[in-house]
């Protein structure tokens, strides 16, 4: 069957894509393109020890931190939308992001420091708070409801973004650091949140690759899938518990970041991938491509002034959801 | 055939209000068992029970000889296959990958759908008659398709229990008589099944057994021919019902009468009827208020049936054999007690000529006898004009000739 | 004629006279002066005033250069230079103003800034009170503002004599710089904030700043207070830094990662130590204390003519 050929060739295709990506993003800076620059990738010897410096600890850093945030709230927010089985869910729904902000608050206005991981640090800990406190609040005996589970994630949510708001407010001065954090970027992006991010991600994409079958079997509703064999509960809990590292290790690492998480499972899913053992790698590659050249164009269009990505991520969210929308109203 | 499922004493709770009772019961391989009952009776928790997703109060389920509780999920699903009533809503998957979603308790955590998947899915679609969907959208299909295809999923499973909650309620006729014979070629392949239907004859024509429940408990369990009477339906749904036998399947057939309204009693009639002729006069005089009896009929009549069932007085005389003096007798005393006689437009023949004779008697006494005009019709006289004598002779004496009875009864002179 | 009705008649012309020069001056001395401030709002101010209320640190520090610290009855919760500012009335932050507690305490003027709502300013006026806006942009505007406020509170000489004093100590660092070459002037960056880097272009008192100082903005292409990319930083290579820091608990976070963030190490400034905090009270207000900025600008730049920089925490 030639759909089976072309589905051999299309993991090679996008791998081939998302290393040319990385291959061109690395030749974006200063406000231009330079091929130079890309090549350096290949032979570094000609360079000077800024522009090694500029190249290799600073741009690549970068470009590789954005494709892999982007890819890991874009595969954990397949997965929710699997598990939830709702289409409106984005990786954020369990509280993660207003946790992880008021992290992010207690550790500016509490001045504690503990190296530069001091941020990242709070945030990445109430992040998985707010996921514990959605958890517990969700749970009806011994199971997770999925309809609790999203209203306790709401109020949670509220309820973390409310504190955010005071501490905003008691800021002050502070303010702006705050401000910056919820937008989320990739400024100073460094090895070492790469390394911050990589283990949850090695860990997390085979192990959500491996429920594939079981959310396949939720498309179908929770109770036609525990027929057919599905441990339900257990596939909720073991789901819900990665999910919330990896994107609790995303948003510590570069802030809220909205919109990817939401938007990009969608695109795979009208490329007309619906099986997950495939939907959710698809999601991963191109969830890190499109915040890749989104972060690549936020700091090359303003250049040398940085955009936030965050505001990038949710202008492009917008005529993607009108669409969805034009979608809907055809088909009701 | 062996037992296949065995339920002993199942109770079920949903907080303080007990869904099911100590139901005891147990199928057989290959044994078709029909769950009916009227709403809220529980029977969608038993089937919820039997595949395992809720745990039973009380009592046990033993499946394919081992105790059910000491089934991993998994196993379950290899021996238990369920097709709901509700059908996924937004699915977008296709036809196909649906159906094979029924393999999945018989793949490893990485397994690839083998050869021997895909040909059990082919099968299953091929029986349900949905291989003309494997490229279509779920969500796209009708709800009767959409159904047909879930049936097709929980036979991908294998199952050597198949459990069905009103597999045929939004399918049209041919389609639900192909499910049923779906049904029947499964369990003569040894499948155990275990289906509520809300269709009372779907039970009682394709059914090996049935299990009657009323508000959570078993009212009877057993082969359809011994369980299935009407006293016994009657019961269950509270609604009389006319139980007949299908002229086909040989099998008990069942038909709802309609509640009867009891308005003001309006008189006495006396039918003179036979051979299916009475049967539109009493429904009608009866829910016009009127009571009634009727003679004389032979046994095994269609109008002595209708009456017996209507709870009608009925003179009867032995099945083809002429009315004798006796019955007769018997007959004019009930007649007696009406205030009205009608004769309905019967075959008259030398059997039943006898109740021209106690019209005749009757008349004289000064009895009001009416005759529909379509009595008089030749064609109904296999007498050679004997009847059509009587007939006259009831009229020179004074019976009433009528067009219909709605007519002559709604007049004020009634 | 009698000698004693012209006596009474020159006595009646005196007092006439008397009594019109006395109403004379009381109508000038009540006559209220009208005043432009900052914003290019007419402003009446009524005279004299002595009841001063500042919406901002820098008002604050104006108000007590001006030596009118008793007419001073509100301040806000960020006025804490000098000392005895902390012990004033508050009527709210930068941005949040206690409305009910300004009237509360019945100023005569209320010094506000760009930060003031507008809202605030618009309500205030309604409820009869005179508000001043103080929005400079430059050294010269805040020396101006410094006139202004003089004259309004009525310390007009003191306003004069800091006036001349700001005017004669820039006039001194200018002078000192002036035959300085290109060459001579080394790139400074100014450091606001880390994450991600703020820095401050042309149109900003940092660039005056650096400017008159004798040294260069490594940023002075860009305009305003703007974020840069690392790259850019690492690529400007400027000669010297300046990174804010503010009082308390991780308040040198910028410095900290100045100084431990391996990928600036090829940076002009950080190889040869030349990264100095500035404390973020002095350089970002816009008050008297602009000088002092200056000044400690100039110690940075060209210990050499100003000596050596001294900065306590």
């Amino acid at each position: 069957m030639s759909i089976k050929n072309k589905k051999r060739l299309i993991y090679p295709g996008l791998l081939i894509l998302v290393l040319g990506s990385i291959f061109l993003a690395q030749g974006f800076g200063g406000g231009r393109y330079q091929i130079s620059d890309s090549l350096s990738l290949f032979s570094s010897s000609t360079l000077s020890p800024s522009e090694r410096i500029i190249l290799f600890e600073i741009r690549l850093p970068r470009v590789i931190l954005s494709f892999l945030v982007g890819g890991s709230l874009s595969l954990g927010g397949a997965a929710l939308q699997g598990v939830f089985q709702n289409p409106l869910v984005d990786p954020y729904v369990l509280g993660i992001s207003s946790g992880a902000a008021l992290g992010a608050v207690i550790a500016i206005l509490s001045g504690v420091y503990l190296g530069f991981f001091t941020i990242p640090l709070f945030a990445f800990s109430m992040a998985l708070f707010s996921a514990f406190l959605v958890f517990h609040l969700g749970k009806v005996g011994k199971k997770f409801p999925l309809e609790v589970l999203l209203l306790a994630g709401i109020g949670v949510g509220f309820f973390f973004s409310a504190l955010v708001s005071l501490g905003m407010f008691l800021a002050g001065e502070d303010l702006h650091q705050l401000i910056f954090w919820t937008m989320g970027g990739f400024w100073n992006s460094s090895w070492r949140e790469v390394k911050m991010v990589l283990p949850f991600l090695i860990v997390g994409l085979p192990v959500l690759v491996s429920f594939s079958r079981e959310l396949n079997a939720f498309l179908l509703g929770e109770k036609v899938a525990e027929s057919l064999g599905v441990e339900v509960e257990k596939v909720k809990k073991w789901l819900l518990l990665v999910v919330s590292l990896l994107v609790a290790s995303a948003v510590a690492v570069s802030g809220v970041i909205g919109f990817v998480g939401l938007v990009v499972p969608h695109l795979v899913r009208l490329l007309g991938i619906r099986d997950h053992r495939h939907l959710l790698p698809f999601s991963f590659l191109l969830g890190g491509g499109v915040l890749l050249w989104a972060d690549t164009l936020a700091r090359t269009i303003l250049n040398p002034v940085e955009l936030p990505v965050g505001i990038i991520t949710n202008l492009l969210g917008v005529p993607f959801f009108i669409y969805l929308l034009q979608k809907r109203k055809k088909n009701p | 055939m062996k037992e296949y499922l065995q339920v002993k004493d199942l109770s079920f709770s949903y907080s303080k209000r007990k869904v099911l009772d100590k139901l005891t019961f147990s199928v057989k391989e290959g044994e078709l068992v029909g769950v009916a009952g009227p709403n809220g009776a529980g029977k969608s928790t038993l089937l919820h029970l039997l595949a395992g997703l809720i745990t039973p109060g009380g009592g046990e389920i033993i499946i394919g000889g081992k105790e059910a509780r000491f089934l991993s999920r998994r196993m379950w699903s290899k021996k238990v296959a369920v097709v709901f009533q509700e059908v996924p809503q937004n699915l977008d998957l296709t036809s196909q990958e649906v159906v094979t979603m029924g393999r999945f308790p018989h793949l490893g955590r990485w397994q690839r759908e083998r050869e021997v998947d895909e040909e059990k899915v082919f099968w299953a679609m091929k029986i349900t008659s949905t291989t003309v969907f494997s490229d279509r959208l779920f969500s796209e299909l009708s709800g009767g398709e959409k159904q047909r295809v879930m049936i097709a999923r929980a036979l991908a499973q294998e199952p050597e229990l198949l459990l069905l909650d009103e597999p045929t309620s939004h399918l049209d006729v041919l389609h639900q008589l192909e499910i049923m014979d779906i049904l029947l070629d499964l369990r003569a392949g040894g499948v155990a099944i275990v289906s509520v239907f809300h269709d009372l004859n779907l039970v009682s024509q394709f059914c090996d057994k049935a299990l009657l429940l009323k508000e959570g408990r078993m009212l009877s369990f057993g082969r359809v021919e011994e369980v299935m009477r009407a006293e016994e339906v009657e019961k269950l749904f509270g609604v009389e019902f006319l139980e007949t036998t299908h002229p086909f399947s040989l099998r008990p057939f069942f038909m709802p009468l309609r509640k009867i309204k009891n308005e003001t009693h309006r008189g006495r009639i006396h039918l003179i009827c036979g051979g299916g002729s009475g049967s539109p006069l009493m429904r009608e005089l009866l829910e016009a208020g009127f009571s009634l009896s009727l003679g004389v009929v032979n046994q095994l009549d269609s109008d002595e049936e209708l009456a017996r069932k209507l709870g009608i007085p009925v003179v009867q005389e032995k099945p083809f054999s002429p009315f004798s003096p006796s019955t007769m007798e018997e007959a004019y005393r009930l007649a007696q007690k009406a205030d009205f006689i009608v004769i309905a437009p019967t075959y008259w023949g030398r059997g039943n000529l006898p109740n021209l004779d106690l019209a005749e008697r009757l008349v004289r006494e000064n009895k009001v006898v009416l005759i529909l005009k379509e009595a008089l019709d030749s064609r109904f006289d296999y007498t050679e004009g004997e009847a059509h004598k009587k007939l006259e002779r009831i009229i020179e004496e004074g019976g009433e000739v009528i067009e219909d009875l709605s007519t002559y009864f709604s007049s004020p002179s009634s | 004629m009698s000698k004693r009705s012209s006596v009474a008649k020159s006595k009646t012309v005196v007092f006439v006279m008397g009594l019109w020069f006395f109403a004379f001056t009381l109508a000038w001395g009540a006559q209220a002066t009208t005043i432009c401030d900052d914003v290019g709002r007419e402003v009446e101010i009524p005279f004299p005033c002595e009841r001063i209320i500042s919406l901002s640190p820098s008002n604050t520090e104006i108000v007590f250069a001006l030596s009118l610290a008793e007419k001073l009855v509100g301040v806000t919760t960020y006025c804490n230079y000098p000392e005895e500012a902390r012990e004033k009335e508050k009527v709210g932050t930068l941005n949040e103003i206690n409305l009910e507690k300004v009237v509360e305490l019945e100023p005569d003027l209320v010094l506000a800034s760009s930060l003031t709502p507008p809202e605030v300013v618009g309500r205030l006026e309604g409820l009869g009170i005179t508000v001043f806006v103080l929005d400079p942009h430059s050294i010269d505007e805040v020396i101006g503002d410094v006139e202004k406020v003089g004259i309004i509170s009525g310390a007009e000489d003191k306003g004069q004599e800091l006036k001349e004093a700001m005017e004669q100590k820039i006039e001194d660092i200018k002078s000192k710089v002036s035959h300085l070459s290109p060459e001579e002037r080394p790139t400074v960056f100014h450091l606001i904030w880390h994450e991600p880097l703020w820095t401050a272009g042309k149109d900003t008192f940092i660039n005056e700043f650096i400017t008159l100082a004798g040294g260069q903005n490594v940023v002075a292409d860009l305009s305003g207070y703007i974020t840069v990319d690392l790259e850019e930083f690492v690529r400007r290579n400027p000669d010297i830094i300046t990174v804010v820091e503010n009082p308390g608990e991780g308040g040198d976070l910028s410095y900290q990662f100045l100084l431990s963030d391996g990928r600036l190490r090829m940076i002009k400034a950080i190889q040869d130590h030349k990264v100095f905090p500035v404390d973020g009270d002095i350089v970002s207000r816009s008050g008297p204390r602009v000088v002092e900025a200056l000044y400690m600008y100039a110690c940075i730049i060209h210990p050499e003519i100003f000596g050596e920089y001294e900065y306590q925490k």
